[in-house]
């Protein structure tokens, strides 16, 4: 479970994030939305303790980011918009080292079955990750999400850039990992996916969370009549 | 984790081709560095080999025409063409007084390609310069020559630099940094575990380097190797600790590799040659032309009264007066001469102790300032261990005007005797031993360059303290 409470980041006295709270549960899927420069990023940051924030918490599972960082690492798994691995690496080593940095160490037939789950194909597993598609690394992160066993997933504009196939299967997954019950919270710009996939969606503007509300509450028209009047 | 971190960095390493190409054009080097050094050794050793067969050659020669013409066997024709004359003996078939080469010579080529490697004592001419070198020969700290000292003050800190300017940087570059750091890992020793690797990397692959190369040349182990190696892995970690630090600060790998660069301009380039200027300029050394120029002055003065100061110097060394006054001394163009010698000596010693002192005082300044660069310190490191530094030549060259003045001791009391050679003399002519009486510094030298990559590592380890995730992840 992922909560912010009064989250606020400022740099040099310029706010990036003016006290923000909202709460995602297990197995539901936060989808925030926002122009450039609203804050959407600062907050996944902030769950990462990449930044530490000037006023509030940030808290997984009860637990303060900001305090106890490598305990909080631990139960969440982040798939930035372009996920790099290292290149030398194949995808199953990329699996391995990436867990193992996690505590959790598999035997190579576990790790196939991961990477399997996530989608990427057996031939690719073996290939230096140099050779892949964004898609095919979104797909190590998301098995590096499963073997880690993450209770929460940080996904920062994952579906950008990506053919509306891999993009459609890349949602097919974030919701398998929410039936597992993972708490998902999901910065991005594409409307009609946050619809589909999401469980809840969030509105920012200028640093402030301007609007909130269940995906089942809202169709895609409304939503985004909804989030142009908040950009003019 | 620490185990984990190396064991993925080794495999992205040998993975790397560029990784690759870099330890193979230091292979290169390294095999070309040594082979020129050895080759250097073995011309010295040959040249001083030379000499000494000559001088037997000679020898042998010499006690039989001694021996033929004690016998009364043979005849020589003018008295001056008696090879029986102490004079003719002692003046050309003085022994050899040889520098033979330290075990670890090939390492530095020093001072070596500068002074002569061995002297034979003579008894007149050359008594000051002789002929070791240039008298106004500068300290020089930066050498030409292409040996294992310079690819490893030089070189080495470029490879090592290459190897590690943008291990963090091209994490934080290509985005791999976010994905490694919302891991439960301490930056600082996923660093250090990759800088470790590396680390490992160059200094196995300079010492499996060493060891082929060594063995290809045929040249022995010794414990003096181990002191070596030591000696440039500490150099190497110097600079791992340097370009740790310029790591942790967060800039891009090209600002990174600027900054690198220009650290390495300073500490391997311009440090030395301004402490080098500098003991040029602070303390100058007098002109030889001068030198000369006093020398001969006196030297004419000494001619003129070639009479009087014999007559003067039978007076200060009653001891050499002849027994029989009535028979004249087959050596008196001789005696006059060294006389005139003793007279020389001292009006020139002022000038001679004023360049020694000069050339003694620019040594103790490089000495002092050697602390301000890890190149300097390694250069004299590596120079004392091949037994090539100033210190060994100079100590050399007082060993061979000690020499000298045995075998004149040896000459000229006889002369004034006015004693003839026997073949049986021959055997008890003084024997030149020649043993470096310096005291090694390279301990010195290894423990200021620790000092210099521990101050390093400990300032890298204040900035990771008193910085955040965000100087690393910042775009």
């Amino acid at each position: 479970m992922l909560e912010a409470v009064n989250l606020s980041k400022s740099y040099n006295g310029v706010s990036a994030l003016k006290g923000v709270s909202f709460k995602v549960n297990k197995g539901d899927i936060f989808c925030l939305l926002g122009a450039n420069g609203a804050g959407k990023t600062t907050t996944i940051n902030l769950f990462l303790n990449f930044i530490s924030p000037t006023s509030g918490q940030a808290l997984i599972n009860q637990v303060d980011t900001a305090q106890q960082p490598l305990a909080t690492k631990k139960m969440l798994a982040y798939i930035p918009e372009n996920l790099m691995l290292y290149p030398n690496l194949t995808g199953v080593e990329n699996l391995h080292y990436f867990s193992a940095l996690a505590g959790r160490k598999y035997p190579s037939a576990e790790l196939t079955n991961y990477l399997n789950e996530a989608g990427l194909r057996e031939v690719a597993h073996h290939q230096r990750v140099s050779t892949y598609s964004k898609g095919m690394r979104q797909k190590v992160g998301v098995a590096i999400a499963l073997a880690k066993k993450a209770d929460v997933l940080l996904l920062d504009e994952p579906t950008s850039g990506l053919d509306p196939k891999a993009s459609n299967e890349f949602a097919a997954l974030l919701k398998k990992l929410s039936e597992l019950g993972v708490a998902t919270l999901m910065a991005t710009h594409d409307l009609f996916r946050a619809i589909e996939t999401g469980t809840h969606i969030g509105i920012m503007k200028e640093g402030n969370l301007v609007e909130s509300m269940t995906t089942d509450q809202i169709n895609h028209q409304d939503l985004e009549r909804l989030y142009l009047k908040h950009m003019n | 984790m620490f185990r984990l971190h190396v064991k993925y960095e080794w495999v992205s390493v040998w993975r790397d081709r560029w990784v690759v190409v870099l330890s193979l054009i230091f292979f290169g080097l390294l095999f070309f560095a040594i082979r020129n050094g050895q080759e250097k050794v073995l011309e010295r050793q040959a040249s001083i080999a030379k000499a000494r067969g000559e001088l037997r050659q000679a020898e042998s020669k010499r006690r039989g025409e001694i021996d033929s013409v004690a016998r009364g066997l043979r005849q020589y024709g003018e008295a001056r063409r008696n090879p029986r004359l102490l004079s003719t003996y002692g003046q050309r078939m003085g022994k050899v007084v040889a520098m033979d080469a330290q075990p670890l010579a090939f390492v530095a080529t020093g001072q070596s390609d500068l002074f002569t490697h061995f002297a034979k004592p003579k008894l007149y001419g050359e008594a000051y310069s002789l002929g070791f070198s240039e008298l106004a020969n500068p300290v020089q700290l930066l050498f030409g020559s292409f040996d294992l000292a310079f690819v490893c003050v030089y070189l080495l800190p470029l490879l090592v630099l290459a190897f590690s300017y943008n291990l963090l940087s091209s994490d934080k570059e290509s985005g791999s940094l976010r994905l490694t750091l919302s891991q439960p890992v301490s930056l600082f020793s996923w660093l250090v575990a990759k800088l470790a690797l590396r680390y490992a990397v160059v200094v196995g692959l300079i010492a499996a380097t060493l060891l082929i190369v060594l063995a290809w040349h045929g040249i022995a182990m010794s414990t003096g190797l181990f002191w070596l190696l030591l000696l440039i892995c500490v150099y190497v970690l110097f600079w791992f600790a340097v370009s740790f630090l310029v790591s942790l600060l967060g800039w891009s790998s090209g600002q990174n590799a600027i900054v690198l660069v220009s650290v390495w301009v300073v500490l391997v380039l311009l440090v030395p040659s301004i402490v080098s200027q500098l003991a040029n300029a602070v303390y100058p050394v007098p002109s030889r032309i001068n030198m000369i120029h006093n020398y001969r002055v006196a030297e004419a003065d000494a001619e003129k009264r070639a009479s009087e100061i014999l007559t003067s110097y039978y007076r200060d060394h009653p001891e050499l007066g002849q027994q029989d006054s009535t028979v004249a001394n087959q050596y008196q163009f001789w005696l006059k001469y060294f006389a005139s010698v003793d007279v020389l000596k001292k009006a020139v010693q002022p000038v001679l102790d004023e360049y020694d002192g000069a050339l003694a005082q620019q040594q103790e300044w490089v000495d002092r300032f050697k602390v301000l660069s890890p190149a300097i310190l390694l250069q004299a490191g590596l120079n004392d261990l091949a037994g090539t530094s100033t210190a060994h030549y100079t100590d050399f060259r007082h060993q061979v005007i000690g020499f000298n003045e045995t075998w004149r001791n040896y000459f000229i009391p006889r002369m004034f005797a006015n004693e003839l050679l026997q073949a049986s003399d021959l055997d008890q002519l003084p024997e030149p031993r020649y043993q470096s009486r310096v005291q090694p510094v390279w301990a010195i030298d290894l423990l200021l360059i620790a000092v210099f990559a521990a101050v390093v590592l400990g300032v890298s380890f204040r900035v990771y303290q008193t910085s955040s995730a965000e100087r690393w992840l910042a775009s």
